[in-house]
């Protein structure tokens, strides 16, 4: 899929873990987990906003696009 | 997926189709095996036949007329079959599975069939029954476009079932 997520980039430039952050945003490790490795087919805008709002980001900072 | 308990509805329609299955076979056995006994013992039923005032002319068509109703009932059967599966994954929760969508498709191909034998089937039936002293066949004329409603009903739902099936594996991959 031309869409990455670049989640593992912020986490890191935030110092903290997918455990930490799913508690925070209130979504299972799983799920965070597949949203992290690109397994994700859709996001929804409450778990964007979430996680914009924990990694203090926009949106476009955790999502790329790279051409086919 | 959580398991559904397991209601009454569903315990009587799998008993139901269960005793159908076994009905479907029984008729498709009888009929095939009368086959050969009714052409080994031609000479035999015709004499008989003849003996009641029975037209034996009715016999080669008698024969065909069962190698009709095994083929509906063979086909009956895994169409039941086909049925019974899909409310076994009913029972277990899961029913927007892509097999489903396969099974009712091939349902529909089923009933189709069906309704193509039962043409040549009720013909002969009805020729069977003009025969000079009635080889006493009776036949209710329920030849309607039922059957044909069936089918397309089956191929709609098929893609509703497939339709649902992607809706949910798109639902499924949402975070």
């Amino acid at each position: 899929m031309p869409i990455t997520v670049t989640l593992d980039d912020r986490l890191h430039d935030k110092r903290m873990t997918l455990t930490e952050l799913a508690e925070r945003v209130d979504i299972t490790l799983a799920n965070l987990s597949i949203l992290k490795t690109g397994k994700a087919k859709a996001i929804r805008f409450s778990t964007l906003q979430a996680l914009c709002r924990e990694l203090d980001c926009q949106p476009g900072d955790l999502l790329g696009y790279t051409a086919d | 997926m959580p398991k559904i308990p397991e209601d009454r509805l569903l315990f009587f329609t799998r008993m139901m189709l269960t005793l159908l299955l076994g009905l479907t076979i029984i008729a498709s056995t009888v009929a095939l095996l009368t086959i050969p006994v009714l052409l080994a013992e031609r000479g035999d039923v015709a004499a008989q036949l003849a003996a009641s005032g029975i037209d034996p002319a009715g016999i080669p068509s008698i024969a065909i007329l069962l190698a009709l109703v095994a083929g509906i009932a063979l086909l009956a059967f895994f169409f039941v079959r086909h049925l019974r599966r899909i409310v076994d994954s009913v029972a277990d929760g899961d029913p927007f599975v892509p097999a489903n969508a396969d099974r009712l498709r091939n349902m529909g191909w089923l009933a189709l069939a069906i309704q193509a034998l039962l043409i040549p089937t009720t013909g002969l039936v009805i020729w069977l029954d003009a025969l000079p002293h009635k080889a006493n066949v009776h036949y209710s004329d329920n030849n309607s476009f039922g059957g044909l409603i069936l089918a397309l009903l089956l191929f709609v739902l098929a893609r509703v079932f497939r339709r649902g099936t992607e809706m949910r594996e798109e639902l499924e991959g949402t975070v």
